[in-house]
């Protein structure tokens, strides 16, 4: 692939790999802050750092849009895109693990608390987009079209959370969450960030080599 | 629409027969329902005399505001679904026998503010849509689940004014209603422009 | 006035249509546009009227460039589309109340257009019951009611019959007295060099 026949972006994927397995390795490893969840309540410090990675990649979709609308350079289209698409598989992943985590830890596999719902709903908002990118009309106009469909996603984001976090007060988020956040041992706080750092690393490679895929795929 | 309204209503009495008693408890949740349903229907018509023989062109490139043009699209949207729950409300109240014991100031408040804040954004979806392939599912797919903050503000507004609690209670959720409708009726005024360029 | 195009550049479908296209047009000059199908003619009209976005480029119609968040720099021309660009449930008479009204055209004497193209006999009828040549007459008298300074007409003649052809032919006449500045597309070569100051080729990219 000739993304990876340039220096800089074998070095930057090396790096992705490696923080990568560190994570890994400290997710199996790092002793749950509740013992009787056992291993599930380490997805946690993969569930939130993937969770702030996907909202941060569709932040990225909404200022893609904005440049592309204001600048009308392509690239930018291309990179409204790829973020578009790698959030929504982090969004994807968001959407699973909170549902392993809570059962065990809630009882409940979908427990409708804010944070997960608004995932949810944005998540449901994405896979529109994409429709509207296959089936929108010529690429040009579609282009246009996402680029408002990501912007209006975002805008959207406050209202979400601010209507489900006071819809069901009883939902509010679990004080088991609390744990994760003791400040006695503030190793997991150190972890999920950097867990989030590393998942930064990953997320901007993917996203670099797929707005080099479009460019590529544009200029033929 | 009004027809359409009346319809999913019917449904919805015959569904709840077997227990009287949930509706009254599930009635503003159903109410929105309805109007988002009845919405989906208007909007996929709003454009449809502009997309005939290319009619817009007539204004796209004519000196005016496209922005404007918009803005009297959710104005005569709004109209068009307000007159329709006009109509379907009282059967909605018959058929599931609920008590209207409540300000009709207020309600007609929530009904404006919540059908405002469904059409402004269902305005800026239906312009996006409108050479799309599948027009039809599109906008249901995209319009759900950015106006769930409606259906969420606008049921709690109605449920709270059916158990008759004071204003004051629920002045957030109008809040989030009014919010939603102006903060997209914004965003649709500036980007209109963008959308029906060819 | 005049009218100038800059670099201009635009794709459909990621195929290259314009690129880096330029032209520049005397006040009162009248050019005629042909080329094969596909060669860009109606986009460029259409990115001219405002009704196409363009990639790149630039635009200028007199002292101001085109820029579609300014209507008003839309004010001075007409697009005479091949496609209808009416409302078809509404009567020739009151598309032409409304376009006039977009315009700012207060009172315009439309019942006196419509009989100088022949549509009066039409006046109340919807266009979508118009025959081919009845739409072109009408969107003539769009045109003339509208009286702006650049005209860009789509292949004008479509549908025309005889009379309908000497119609517009005098209508350019007296449109080439007030010194309009006018992009023609056409098919009939012939036409094109008996009608236009110059005219202008365009190939496929």
């Amino acid at each position: 692939m000739p993304f990876f026949n340039h220096r800089n972006n074998l070095i930057h994927a090396a790096i992705a790999i490696v923080l990568s397995a560190i994570n890994i390795y400290i997710v199996l490893s790092l002793e749950p802050p509740n013992l009787a969840q056992g291993i599930f309540g380490n997805i946690f410090y993969i569930h939130v750092p993937v969770a702030w990675t996907a909202f941060l990649l569709y932040l990225g979709v909404m200022i893609s849009g904005v440049l592309f609308l204001t600048k009308k350079n392509k690239v930018w289209d291309h990179r409204g895109l790829a973020f578009a698409e790698v959030g929504t598989i982090f969004m994807f992943l968001v959407l699973t693990t909170g549902p392993i985590w809570a059962k065990p830890a809630w009882g409940i596999f979908w427990p409708w608390e804010p944070r997960l719902t608004t995932s949810l709903i944005l998540f449901l908002i994405f896979l529109g987009y994409f429709m509207l990118r296959e089936f929108g009309g010529n690429p040009e106009q579609v282009s246009r079209y996402a680029a408002v469909v990501g912007i209006l996603a975002f805008l959207d984001v406050p209202l979400i959370f601010l209507s489900v976090k006071f819809w069901l007060p009883e939902m509010q988020s679990h004080p088991q969450v609390g744990q994760y956040f003791d400040s006695a041992n503030p190793l997991p706080t150190y972890f999920l960030i950097f867990s989030f750092l590393s998942l930064l690393v990953v997320s901007s490679l993917m996203i670099r080599l797929r707005t080099n895929i479009l460019s590529v795929k544009e200029a033929n | 629409m009004f027809i359409f309204g009346l319809s999913i209503t019917l449904i919805f009495a015959l569904a709840f027969q077997v227990a009287p008693m949930l509706i009254r408890t599930f009635a503003p949740g159903l109410l929105w329902v309805v109007i988002l349903f009845t919405s989906v229907l208007g909007l996929n018509r709003l454009f449809s005399l502009e997309r005939e023989e290319h009619a817009m062109w007539s204004w796209t490139s004519a000196p005016v505001d496209r922005g404007t043009v918009y803005i009297s699209k959710v104005i005569s949207a709004l109209l068009f679904v307000l007159m329709s729950e006009i109509l379907f409300i009282v059967p909605f109240f018959i058929f599931l026998n609920l008590p209207a014991n409540f300000s009709f100031f207020q309600f007609a408040l929530i009904l404006f503010l919540g059908t405002g804040a469904i059409v402004s954004v269902g305005c800026l979806i239906s312009g996006i849509t409108l050479q799309a392939g599948l027009r039809d599912v599109l906008i249901p797919i995209l319009l759900f689940p950015s106006a769930s903050p409606v259906a969420i503000a606008a049921t709690k507004c109605t449920g709270s004014l059916f158990d008759q609690k004071p204003m004051t209670e629920w002045n957030f959720w109008l809040l989030i209603l009014g919010s939603f409708f102006v903060i997209f009726g914004m965003f649709g005024y500036l980007v209109f422009n963008r959308i029906v360029e060819e | 006035m005049n009218l100038q195009v800059t670099n201009l550049s635009k794709s459909f479908y990621h195929s290259p249509v314009f690129q880096s296209f330029s032209l520049k047009m005397e006040s009162g000059e009248k050019i005629g546009l042909s080329g094969p199908n596909g060669s860009g003619k109606t986009t460029l009209l259409k990115m001219i009227s405002g009704i196409m976005s363009i990639d790149s480029g630039k635009i200028r119609i007199g002292e101001n460039d085109v820029n579609p968040d300014e209507p008003d720099t839309r004010k001075n021309l007409y697009y005479l589309g091949h496609s209808v660009g009416l409302y078809p449930g509404l009567t020739g008479y009151e598309n032409l109340t409304f376009i006039s009204g977009l315009y700012g055209k207060m009172n315009p004497n439309i019942s006196n257009v419509l009989i100088k193209v022949r549509l009066d006999s039409a006046h109340d009828k919807l266009v979508k019951f118009y025959s081919q040549g009845m739409l072109q007459r009408l969107k003539l008298a769009t045109a003339i009611i509208l009286d702006p300074d650049i005209l860009l007409l789509d292949e004008p003649l479509t549908g025309l019959d005889v009379d309908g052809i000497k119609l517009f032919e005098s209508v350019i006449v007296e449109w080439n007295e007030l010194r309009k500045t006018m992009i023609i597309v056409s098919h009939n070569s012939d036409w094109l060099r008996t009608n236009t100051d110059r005219i202008i080729e365009l190939k496929q990219c």
